[in-house]
């Protein structure tokens, strides 16, 4: 019994370990990625196709609905204490720092996590990475890294999508049933965002971004040579991906409280 | 630089019950090789190993003096455009077309042509084999030998100094393996080297030296 818990602790610990190198070779690798793109630049920009362009109107639904669900429901729940101008602030606090970065970065999670993983670990058990390899190019360099910006650079900007999406698609579906005077709404809404609140959901999809695409390309490259690891490593890399996403997200926001 | 291969105290894990081990072989410059083996005994790996493909499990390998594993990135992409593998299965990157596939190399080892320039190189190289309708395809939309031949062409285009190729005869027609023969003969005669691994009995006329690979194959029993 407690050797096996000793075992899985001592996996587990080895595997962490050897994601962080993993990583820290991929940070090291986008040196040489710059001086390959004549081999690596149709990657990155089909990447960022399939993670950001790709899943704009999906954000953008999700984005405009929850901000008129937001305004619809709390609204005049707020108006009954007199409370209208604190709308603006639970807008800001719940969809600027907390709900466009985690709920952009779980789409890109449920999209192009569980694609870079299959896609990496098919390629290995086809002997595609070896081959990549064996021609001399660097497999992170060319597969890992290029995924890496473009799922960064795309969680950035479908962040800032989704709040755009959030406040004037929430204004406006909100205005068939609670209409508020577009002006008042954007003086308001201006008033109460701060330049601290669009850095922290701009540091929070950096980092969900490059989480995402380096937990993802890991589990799919962690398949060995049977086809039934892919889906075992997808499923892995989903797991890993939300609970990092969490556990990052509080702590960025702890960060931001304390300072 | 060194042109010959040496390989010194490899011991490499081919399955739960087999292994290589190679106290010492070395593979000098001037030879054309034919690696004999018996089917599914490990020949793979052992190509592998001496391309530098993969690295051995102990031992060193040394290929064009460098051991790949301990070498900077500029020696080691200088000695990958020296030395090229074929799979034995035509391996091909899915993602890609063929001529994508193709491109990728020549991207990656020429910076002298323009992109047109390569794609007109691609066309010119393949034009002989009358395969050229299949650029655009996907490798999946080929067929074995088909995917193999384009492998085969694909590593012959940065003119590699050492081919190293694994079964490139097995399950050919009569017309494809004419077709592989011609590209070999074309290597060989720009004063390039071969080795080729095989289970086949066939000879060929180019090969000055055979290793016989059961020599470095391990068993219980043995």
């Amino acid at each position: 019994m407690f050797q096996i818990i000793g075992d899985r602790i001592i996996a587990a610990f080895t595997g962490f370990i050897e994601f962080i190198s993993f990583s820290i070779e991929t940070f090291f690798k986008i040196i040489l990625f710059s001086k390959q793109t004549n081999v690596s630049s149709l990657v990155l920009l089909r990447q960022i196709l399939f993670t950001g362009y790709e899943a704009l109107a999906l954000v953008l639904v999700i984005a405009t609905s929850l901000g008129g669900l937001i305004i619809i429901q709390l609204g005049p729940l707020l108006q009954s204490f007199g409370q209208n101008h604190v709308l603006y602030s639970i807008l800001v606090m719940g969809i600027t720092r907390e709900l466009a970065c985690v709920l952009t970065a779980f789409l890109i999670v449920a999209r192009s996590g569980t694609a870079i993983s299959t896609e990496l670990g098919n390629m290995k058990v086809n002997q595609e990475i070896e081959l990549i390899d064996s021609i001399g190019i660097s497999p992170i360099s060319y597969l890992v890294v290029p995924r890496m910006v473009g799922v960064t650079v795309a969680c950035v900007v479908l962040s800032i999508y989704f709040n755009l999406a959030a406040f004037l698609g929430g204004w406006w579906v909100a205005s068939f049933v609670r209409p508020i005077p577009f002006s008042e709404f954007s003086n308001m809404l201006l008033k109460t965002l701060s330049i601290q609140d669009i850095i922290q959901s701009i540091i929070k999809s950096l980092v969900f971004g490059i989480l995402i695409s380096l937990i993802s390309a890991y589990q799919g490259l962690k398949v060995d040579k049977a086809i039934t690891e892919v889906p075992q490593r997808t499923i892995k890399a989903v797991v890993y991906c939300i609970s990092t996403i969490i556990i990052t997200d509080i702590s960025i926001t702890l960060v931001f409280f304390i300072l | 630089m060194n042109q010959s291969i040496e390989i010194r105290n490899v011991k490499h894990r081919l399955s739960t019950d087999s292994w290589l081990e190679i106290p010492e072989l070395i593979i000098n410059p001037g030879h054309n090789i034919l690696v004999r083996a018996e089917a599914e005994s490990g020949l793979s790996t052992f190509l592998k190993l001496i391309s530098g493909v993969i690295p051995p499990e102990s031992g060193a390998i040394r290929i064009f003096g460098e051991d790949l594993n301990y070498c900077n990135e500029s020696i080691y992409q200088l000695i990958k455009k020296k030395i090229s593998y074929v799979y034995q299965h035509g391996v091909m990157i899915s993602n890609l077309t063929i001529q994508e596939n193709m491109l990728l190399t020549l991207n990656f080892h020429v910076n002298e042509l323009s992109s047109s320039e390569k794609t007109n190189y691609i066309n010119d190289f393949v034009k002989p084999f009358e395969i050229s309708h299949l650029l655009l395809k996907r490798p999946v939309e080929l067929t074995f030998m088909q995917r193999k031949l384009f492998g085969i062409i694909r590593s012959c285009l940065i003119n590699p100094e050492l081919l190293v190729l694994d079964e490139p005869f097995q399950n050919f027609d009569s017309e494809y393996t004419a077709k592989v023969e011609s590209i070999l003969e074309k290597h060989v005669t720009q004063g390039n080297r071969l080795i080729i691994g095989t289970t086949l009995k066939q000879s060929f006329h180019f090969v000055d030296r055979l290793i016989v690979f059961t020599d470095y194959l391990k068993q219980p029993t043995q």
